[in-house]
């Protein structure tokens, strides 16, 4: 029996790198300080054991060698690829997966384009005040969550940085830190609130412009009630706002995915800079997949973009809404799709998934999962960052290594995509 | 009347994402919350089932009283369950409505399919 002290969790953006797990018979069998979902991804042990090929309507077991010439062929005979997933894997594999795509004149979207990218839409436009988690453990005595519940998808944020987080400067968080949340629905994170401010659905933007209008001294402009919000709470909220010495504001898909999208980040930028006139505030995304930044990252120092790029024209070239994966499949464009750290099969709209029906799916993943139902080959991997190692950026832009826990004889994600890339060359 | 729907991360959600194809991860993602009134309105208990309409799709889904919804607003954990009701248009963004979906709901007996039906009424092959 041997413990792994600060080992890095592989599920959300939070990357926890302190957790100690205990493995024994090269199987893990406890794990230390992660959180519910944590444990729930670090003993989980059912998996697919051999590659499998689609054929006559049934899937049947193949070889490795097989599975990959298979997944080459379809490949290099693609006319317009479709390179997906990558939030669930190492910026080593989304590399290779850059390159392979590259070589083959297809299209790459990694899953931010369902998650945060119109985050980085506003951030392209308006530039991102923002900080690490550690700025904000040491600083911070004013937390705002918006459109996101973390006490549920990001489980320990609260605990290692925010409410529960003593740090340098708050040596007593839980008294000196204060907590609003701006919700539509009264979740779990919404009770620990100092203040929850409770909106109607898609009055996020509105609701910001009135904050920042009063917080330019212009509250006679703003009527009595704004998108089910009180006039008297934003004014009380500008107030802590203005009072806090360090303000960090952290954001979800409350923002990224309900009405007005981008443009709902783009006025959140905005009003954490005109907060920055009276004092110090930042803003940050809570990045869901543990390795979605990475693959931003990477994708954009090997392409210049950082999500949805399409090498069809020989050079990259990025316009999500036209090369993102939903409009592609929306449009039934693509011929073949390779699916890798992601499961589309259980998240994206039912038209993309009867178009997925329509053509070859390539599946990499260690598990059945629901885009196993479309695939026509799936190729079961190492389980990324926990059997291997590899770099992976938490939320807030800071990468870490991930790390080995146990031995396997699964193939790596990189290993995979590298011996199609191969084959694709001659 | 039409309903708001809120997909979103719940942490059972979360804990059964390795294993798609179970009842586990079936259950979590085919329960729909409803604002108690709302329930009250349609007559219906924690438990029962209701089938939910948009212009994209039709569900059937478990319902589950939440005293956090505003009137007029549901929550669905992510899941392939809601997302026969999402449309594929993204408005130019890239982004589908996962927040902004807007659906009918009517009390039904017809039971919940499993994970696998449901995707093979979208196309999905025999495993
Ligand atoms: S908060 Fe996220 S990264 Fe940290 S232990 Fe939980 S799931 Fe893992």
């Amino acid at each position: 029996m041997k413990t792994t002290a600060n080992a890095t969790c592989p599920f959300c953006g939070c990357l926890c790198d302190d957790l100690s797990v205990t493995i024994e018979d090269n199987r893990i069998i406890s794990v230390d300080n992660g959180c519910a979902l944590a444990n729930a991804k670090f003993l989980d042990d059912k998996r697919l054991q051999h590659p499998v090929i689609r054929e006559n309507n049934r899937l049947r077991e193949s070889s490795y060698e097989e599975a990959i010439e298979i997944s080459a062929d379809l490949l290099k005979n693609a006319d317009r690829p479709l390179f997906f997933g990558w939030s669930g894997t190492q910026v080593e594999a989304q590399c290779a997966g850059v390159n392979l795509c590259e070589v083959l004149g297809g299209v790459i979207d990694n899953t931010s384009s369902i998650c945060h990218g119109p985050s980085i839409l506003a951030i392209q436009e308006v530039g991102h005040p923002g900080c690490t988690l550690g700025q904000v453990k040491n600083r911070a005595d004013l937390v705002i969550y918006w459109g996101c519940n973390p006490s549920e998808s990001h489980p320990r944020h609260l605990s290692k940085y925010t409410t529960y987080a003593s740090g340098f400067f708050v040596k007593n968080a839980h008294r000196e830190r204060k907590l609003i949340v701006v919700d539509v629905r009264k979740t779990e994170s919404a009770d620990l609130a100092d203040e929850f401010v409770q909106i109607n659905p898609g009055g996020d933007y509105a609701v910001l412009s009135a904050l920042r209008a009063i917080v330019r001294g212009r509250s006679d402009f703003i009527p009595e009630t704004v998108s089910g919000v009180p006039k008297a709470q934003l004014k009380r909220i500008v107030d802590i706002c203005k009072e806090a010495k360090f303000g960090a504001i952290f954001f979800g898909l409350g923002l990224t995915m309900s009405e007005n999208k981008y443009k709902n980040v783009r006025n959140a930028i905005e009003l954490t800079r005109e907060l920055s006139r009276h004092t110090k505030f930042t803003i940050t995304p809570m990045r869901g997949h543990w390795n979605v930044y990475g693959a931003n990252e990477a994708f954009t120092w090997l392409t210049g973009y950082p999500y949805a790029v399409d090498f069809a024209r020989g050079t990259a070239y990025y316009n999500p809404g036209e090369t993102s994966a939903v409009d592609i499949l929306a449009r039934r464009e693509c011929d073949v799709m390779f699916v890798i750290g992601s499961d589309p099969g259980a998240h994206l709209p039912r038209k993309c998934l009867e178009y997925m029906s329509k053509i070859p799916v390539i599946l990499v993943d260690p598990h059945v999962n629901c885009t196993s139902v479309f695939a026509d080959v799936q190729i079961p991997v190492a389980i990324a960052g926990i059997e291997t190692s590899g770099t992976a950026y938490r939320m807030d832009g800071v990468p870490l290594m991930t790390k080995k826990l146990i031995e396997t004889d699964f193939p790596t994600d990189t290993e995979i995509i590298n011996r199609i890339h191969e084959i694709v060359v001659g | 009347m039409k309903y708001i729907m809120l997909t979103g991360r719940s942490i059972k959600q979360g804990e059964s994402i390795e294993q798609k194809l179970s009842q586990n991860y079936s259950l979590i993602t085919s329960t729909c919350f409803m604002n108690l009134l709302d329930m009250v309105n349609l007559e219906l208990e924690d438990g029962e089932n209701i089938r939910a309409i948009s212009d994209s799709g039709s569900v059937v889904f478990h319902v589950a009283g939440d005293e956090g919804l505003k009137s007029g607003t549901v929550f669905i954990p992510y899941g392939p369950y809601c997302n026969m009701l999402i449309s594929e248009l993204t408005h130019g963004s890239g982004m589908p409505d996962f927040k902004s979906c807007e659906i009918e709901i009517g009390r039904t007996d017809e039971n919940v399919l499993s994970v696998i039906d449901l995707l093979s009424e979208a196309g999905g092959k025999e495993l």
